[in-house]
């Protein structure tokens, strides 16, 4: 959608290690698509980041959230929880990927309301194809409300 | 029998001489025979009819196990042997064994001397007959007859009381038994007698306890009352349990008694109660449960540390991992050769690291993470571990054959993985040029399914067949078959918690057969 219109893809990676924040960054370089990538490091810069807050008042509106459960201050379920109850954001759609494999987390955030959940591949190959599947999919396959 | 009871030629010739029964009484009473074979028939009629008469009588012929005509043969001939003449050895040991068969039997001597009297009454005029009526024959005749069936009578009741004897003697040594203490009491728990064990065990003397309630024995903590005890008892009729009694010099002890009426023609006239003291044996019961206990606590904490410490050491290595592939994919080749070799061993140890982390995972999730057992289609588990397979099986271009397979009780997921592993390892230890062929099937064993998987590989040596199923022991190099060295004990760990066992036959060089049995169960409260 963005390439013809000139607006790089915004994601916001929401993650507090730095490692895996690289790695997506990385990946995302990987990726054909143009795209910017913004991170914060627990759930609390996170909602104020989507909400303008602060020092995040000019902050672009992100296409995606890609967001780690396990996170300092506020965890990952708690930011998708407040996410989809808000009509502002609740729109946005939310890729919770982890390393937590554990079937209540699972169900728990598509009880939230995820839009995908996807685990962390421990081997660097598949991680680079999985965080260019999300953004190819979400980007570019994708119908989202608001773009007409 | 003449030798247990005593009885030699020597004594037996003593008895004889007790009665002066001789040559010329033996000649007398075969003088009689012919007279008594005429009279046998007519007898022994009436001597049934005589049986018949008494109640004892007809029970004692009731329990016999000859048939009428056998018994009626064997009473002739014991008849027509009276007067047989020959009383020698043999002729005693005929007659003990009719008293001894009698006291077996419950016969009691005052009820058989009756057939006596009877035969007396035939045989007295018989020979009275034989003897012309000479004064001279009769008389002697008469005395030899009354010598003989005194020493018939004295034969049988003296083996009958022997007998008698001996099984009051075995009974008494029951009730003295170094093994239990025994305690008679009558019928409202006051005890009449107590075996010397009582002594050991309570510390009480028999006389002591005399005319005491049992209740006395009990110690005053048991949370058993000995009325409650003692209701059942005269409600059922007998009680079995572990009460707590105390000792003369205080101390408790947990007594496993038995109680049990003992009746009288239906009537209850007294009790039986057997004890022993099984405190060390409760004891040890006990320790054995509490070390049985920590031991399984022990087991599920080390499950637990083992699948926390694999799950936290993943997230670190991932990034290891992650970051030295990355090395490799941007600076391979741009660097010097050290360079790449450093890299290249910095991402195979990282790999396998990587593989170890995940299978010590799923081992400690067997123990944790297990789902609660469910009747499951192995079919269908089969399929799934196939599928699961499925591109190491088309690369190799196996063959694989299946048996119908049973529904058994499992964990799902478990048992996919353990099939998933054995039909892994038949793919992955080929020989070289060989296709894999391999076999999957199950049978019936008793109360479990035995199922196999069947290869044509390269075979285990018998030496290493306990091995293989030891975490971390590996046959191979890792170069010649890669692997972390887990599956195996992740097999035998899953087929555990089924409560089966796993095992291997092979032949180096022909192939492998994994077999592991999953017992059926019933579906209460089972699984965790």
């Amino acid at each position: 959608m963005d390439d013809e219109n000139g607006r790089p893809a915004e994601f916001l990676l929401v993650e507090d290690n730095p490692g895996d924040v690289r790695l997506t960054r990385e990946a995302l370089k990987e990726c054909k698509l143009r795209n910017n990538l913004s991170v914060v490091g627990d759930g609390v810069e996170a909602l104020a980041f989507l909400r303008r807050e602060g020092q995040y008042a000019n902050v672009p509106k992100p296409d995606v959230i890609l967001l780690d459960l396990n996170l300092p201050r506020m965890g990952g379920r708690e930011v998708l929880a407040e996410i989809k109850a808000d009509p502002l954001l609740k729109r946005i759609p939310v890729v919770v990927i982890t390393s937590s494999e554990a079937e209540q987390d699972v169900v728990a955030s598509y009880d939230l309301h995820v839009n995908c959940y996807v685990n962390k591949p421990v081997d660097l190959d598949q991680f680079i194809k999985v965080v260019r599947s999300i953004g190819t999919f979400w980007l570019t396959i994708v119908k989202l409300p608001g773009e007409a | 029998m003449n030798a247990r009871m005593g009885i030699s030629d020597a004594e037996f010739a003593r008895r004889k001489d007790y009665l002066t029964l001789d040559e010329r009484d033996a000649a007398l009473l075969q003088a009689l025979l012919p007279e008594a074979e005429r009279l046998r028939e007519g007898y022994l009629d009436r001597f049934y009819g005589e049986l018949d008469r008494f109640e004892e009588t007809r029970a004692v012929l009731s329990r016999t196990t000859l048939s009428h005509e056998a018994l009626r043969a064997l009473h002739g001939d014991q008849l027509m042997k009276l007067l047989s003449g020959n009383y020698d050895l043999s002729y005693a040991t005929d007659r003990l064994r009719i008293g001894d068969t009698h006291q077996k039997v419950g016969l009691k001597p005052e009820w058989y001397v009756g057939a006596y009297r009877m035969l007396l009454g035939d045989l007295l005029p018989a020979a009275w007959k034989t003897s012309g009526g000479d004064p001279a024959i009769l008389l002697p005749t008469i005395e030899a007859l009354i010598k003989v069936v005194l020493l018939d009578i004295e034969l049988a009741v003296s083996a009958y009381f022997h007998a008698d004897h001996e099984k009051l003697r075995l009974f008494t040594k029951v009730f003295e038994s170094d093994l239990e203490a025994v305690l008679i009491t009558d019928i409202h728990a006051s005890i009449v007698h107590a075996s010397h064990m009582t002594e050991t065990i309570s510390g009480y003397a028999p006389k002591e306890l005399q005319g005491h309630s049992v209740a006395t024995l009990l110690s005053p903590k048991s949370p058993l009352a000995f009325e409650d005890i003692w209701r059942e008892v005269e409600m059922d009729g007998d009680w079995h349990g572990d009460v707590w009694h105390r000792h003369a010099n205080g101390a408790d002890y947990l007594a496993r008694m038995s109680i049990a009426a003992v009746r009288s023609e239906g009537i209850v006239t007294h009790y039986v109660i057997e004890y022993s003291d099984a405190t060390e044996a409760w004891e040890a019961e006990r320790a054995l449960k509490a070390r049985t206990e920590e031991l399984a606590r022990s087991n599920r904490e080390l499950e637990q540390f083992a699948y926390v410490a694999s799950h936290d050491l993943q997230e670190p290595l991932r990034m290891v991992a992650s970051y030295t592939q990355l090395l490799a994919r941007r600076y391979k080749g741009k660097l010097d050769d050290d360079a790449d070799e450093f890299i290249n061993f910095a991402v195979d140890g990282a790999t396998r690291m990587q593989a170890l982390i995940n299978d010590l995972l799923k081992l400690s999730r067997v123990g944790t993470r297990g789902k609660p057992f469910v009747p499951t289609d192995c079919g269908k588990v089969l399929d799934a571990a196939l599928a699961n397979l499925d591109i190491a099986l088309r690369e190799s271009g196996a063959v694989v054959m299946r048996d119908p397979m049973p529904v058994i009780t499992g964990d799902e997921t478990q048992l996919i993985q353990l099939l998933q592993n054995l039909i892994g390892n038949a793919l992955k230890f080929q020989r070289p040029g060989v296709k894999p062929a391999i076999h999957v099937g199950a049978r019936r064993i008793g109360r479990a399914w035995e199922l196999f998987v069947r290869d044509n590989g390269i075979g285990i040596s018998p030496e290493y067949f306990d091995r293989i199923f030891i975490i971390f022991q590996r046959l191979h190099t890792k170069a010649e078959y890669p692997g972390t060295g887990i599956g195996l004990s992740l097999c035998k760990k899953i087929v555990e918690r089924h409560d089966g066992r796993i095992w291997v036959e092979s032949r180096p060089g022909e192939g492998t057969s994994f077999l592991f049995t999953i017992p059926d169960r019933d579906m209460q409260g089972e699984g965790v």
